[in-house]
């Protein structure tokens, strides 16, 4: 019951934030800027609390793709308001926000209603550390796609001479690009971390495990390969602006197609339940 | 007794007459203290910039008012005061609070949405307060002009996007580099413009800003000027590849800044953001330099019509302003009538205070104690407060409704009260109870 009250009212109180972004980015008044930042840190808040229900009920923190949606959203919220509270810029949330409800609605859409918290079966400190680095990963690869996408909608409107909308809301291209930047480098560094981590564990614990039929590793092949690619570009190639954030984006919807959906349409050890 | 507003600006008077008029920052105090000591103005501040001079003043006799400030700029300028009087505009009450409000949010400024005339608006005000000129209404009407101002800036785009081709030009820059610490600007020739936006560079803090002309006497020269360090031609053009933002206005006839020229310094910079700004007639960059990865070229007919948007746009925003106005005339005006019912309040106060006082002399309390007496005191005191109440309260509300005078005049029939015009006094006591 605590359970379902907390997911509805969590996912409340960030579709209330989205909105709040949405209507600041839009038009700029304090009482859409107290709802996007209250509605944020009111639903993080509450998700901290939902998050520390399911661990106590299942007893440890269940790293399934019933609950992990929900624990990368609360890291990509955790990120965001550092970002807001050190820029003082709000407009990343228009972007950011509606991912996180998404993330967050995946979970509720599992949980609501059923009370039964899975656990994975897998253990092992080198599974838990894949997990964990995906989990920073994948938060690092959505905020560099959304820097990547405000770099590119800013940019068109000054290279058309047209400076209207996104001129007057967005921070500059700078600021985007080097949120791109940053959030691609870590997340690279996660994402290779946690396939050694992933690679390390499976061999040790899955003996009839062929990493080759895995349906996963084709995307997260070719997303490393991407951001590998865009990570030597931007520091040694002068990769910097748009080419780097074409490659944030693309990067971003292989990891989305390497691990949610791969993962939840496949059967696998990435279909993560008992 | 009327809140008046007397002034002349830019629509009204030539600049020579605004000159006369004009009041410098330090000759304030005399002419604040030389308005108050009229006899028929109670309050009143001024308001003196570059594009308009106003006397704020609550008055009860409108034209004494009008010529003692005809007399003061007069003597002044040394104007004719009847050349004078037909620049002038003179608009009273809800008229001259709308003005004010006006002014305040950029409306009535040459280009308008300026943000520097709410801060001149702001100092009239605390300049008339620390004077003493400026009482209950003057403090109350600047104070709300100040708030205007804030709610135009913040709940409109009225001051938003730059409206001259050099402050366009930075705006651009910043939203390129974000913060201009740390960058470095080159300036190609030394015209006019290039001043102007070299200055407004390194007003935004550029890290190095260095000038270069075909005849170096000229680049040291504006160096000078804008703070920055001349190197000849061939320096500049050859360390192009170091600089973040350039600026180009020379008077020559053939393009200064070629496609291969500026591509090769692309690449020594390892394709790091450039901004070109040609405000040159003719051109002195290539068009086709624009099409190079990572660089970004405006000239000068593209910064214009970003000023023509943002003037438009300031236009359009200017409606919604006027909105916030009429709100806030509106509060301002309902306040205003309030003071009207203040007098017959204190009438009513008094014509029932005195009724206590005799009622209470009449009473034989000396055979009672002194904290009997008190009591009893009190008690009168505390039935008369619960009894005006309501009827106090309603005034209030209906003053601020405008039918203040209706129930007033009621009042002074049914009570048989005395009521006079407000004073400072009697709102003090009104507040104060």
């Amino acid at each position: 019951m605590i359970l379902d009250i907390l997911l509805i009212a969590t996912g409340g109180a960030y579709i209330a934030s989205a909105l709040g972004y949405a209507l600041h980015f839009h038009q700029p008044r304090a009482y859409w800027r107290v709802l996007s930042t209250w509605g944020i840190w009111g639903a993080w808040c509450m998700h901290t609390v939902l998050l520390a229900v399911i661990t106590i009920s299942a007893g440890e923190v269940p790293l399934t793709s019933q609950v992990l949606p929900s624990l990368c959203a609360w890291l990509v919220v955790v990120v965001y308001i550092y970002l807001e509270v050190s820029t003082r810029d709000r407009s990343l949330g228009v972007l950011i926000v509606p991912i996180v409800v998404v993330l967050h609605v995946l979970t509720l859409t599992k949980l609501l209603g059923t009370g039964d918290i899975q656990v994975t079966g897998y253990s092992g400190g080198w599974f838990e550390l894949h997990v964990l680095a995906y989990g920073l990963a994948y938060t690092a690869f959505a905020i560099s796609c959304v820097g990547g996408v405000m770099y590119l909608m800013l940019l068109s409107e000054i290279q058309a001479k047209h400076l209207g909308f996104f001129y007057s809301r967005l921070p500059s291209l700078e600021v985007l690009n080097q949120i791109n930047n940053r959030a691609a480098t870590f997340g690279f560094v996660f994402l290779t971390g946690g396939t050694i981590a992933s690679s390390v564990w499976a061999f040790q614990h899955l003996s009839q495990f062929s990493i080759w039929r895995e349906p996963v590793f084709l995307p997260v092949l070719i997303a490393w390969v991407i951001y590998a690619g865009n990570v030597v570009a931007r520091w040694c190639g002068g990769w910097q602006g748009k080419r780097a954030a074409f490659l944030s984006i693309m990067g971003f919807v292989l990891v989305i197609l390497a691990f949610p959906v791969m993962g939840i349409l496949f059967s696998g050890p990435h279909n993560l339940g008992p | 007794m009327s809140l008046v507003v007397i002034g002349l600006s830019y629509r009204t008077a030539p600049v020579e007459i605004r000159d006369g008029v004009a009041v410098l920052p330090q000759a304030l105090d005399a002419v604040l203290q030389y308005f108050s000591s009229v006899p028929e103005i109670v309050e009143c501040a001024v308001l003196s910039t570059c594009n308009r001079s106003e006397v704020y003043c609550i008055t009860a006799d409108i034209h004494a008012a009008l010529a003692a400030v005809i007399a003061g700029w007069s003597e002044q300028s040394g104007l004719d005061a009847d050349a004078l009087g037909q620049h002038l505009f003179v608009y009273r009450d809800t008229e001259a609070a709308r003005h004010l409000f006006g002014v305040a949010c950029g409306l009535d400024s040459m280009v308008m949405g300026e943000p520097q005339i709410a801060g001149q608006v702001k100092d009239a005000g605390a300049a008339a307060l620390s004077m003493g000129t400026s009482k209950t209404v003057l403090n109350r009407l600047f104070r709300a002009a100040t708030e205007v101002s804030k709610r135009a800036r913040t709940e409109t785009e009225i001051a938003t996007g730059a409206v001259s081709v050099s402050f366009a030009a930075v705006e651009l820059a910043k939203k390129i580099f974000g913060n201009l610490e740390g960058h470095t600007a080159l300036v190609l020739g030394a015209g006019e413009m290039s001043e102007l936006t070299a200055r407004h560079l390194a007003d935004n803090g550029v890290k190095s800003l260095q000038v270069t002309s075909r005849t170096f006497a000229r680049a040291q020269d504006l160096a000078g000027r804008v703070g920055g360090r001349a190197i000849s031609w061939d320096d500049g053009i050859g360390n192009l590849h170091n600089a973040d933002v350039v600026i180009s206005s020379t008077s020559a006839e053939t393009y200064v800044l070629e496609r291969p020229h500026v591509a090769a310094a692309m690449q020594k910079r390892n394709n790091r953001s450039m901004f070109l700004i040609d405000i040159a007639m003719p051109r002195d960059i290539d068009p086709a330099v624009g099409e190079l990865y990572n660089v970004f070229l405006y000239d000068l007919d593209d910064l214009e019509s970003v000023v023509g948007a943002n003037l438009e746009k300031r236009k359009i925003e200017a409606d919604k302003v006027s909105t916030i106005i009429e709100e806030e005339v509106e509060n301002f005006s309902a306040w205003i009538n309030s003071l009207a019912v203040v007098p017959a309040i204190v009438a009513l106060r008094g014509h029932f205070q005195s009724f206590m006082d005799s009622e209470l002399a009449q009473a034989k309390l000396s055979e009672f104690s002194e904290d009997q007496r008190a009591q009893v005191t009190n008690l009168m005191r505390r039935f008369m407060n619960k009894v005006l109440h309501k009827p106090v309260t309603r005034l209030r509300e209906a003053g601020e409704e405008e039918d203040g005078g209706t129930y007033v005049a009621a009042l002074s029939y049914l009570f048989d009260l005395v009521v006079e015009e407000y004073h400072e006094k009697e709102i003090k006591e009104v507040r104060g109870s």
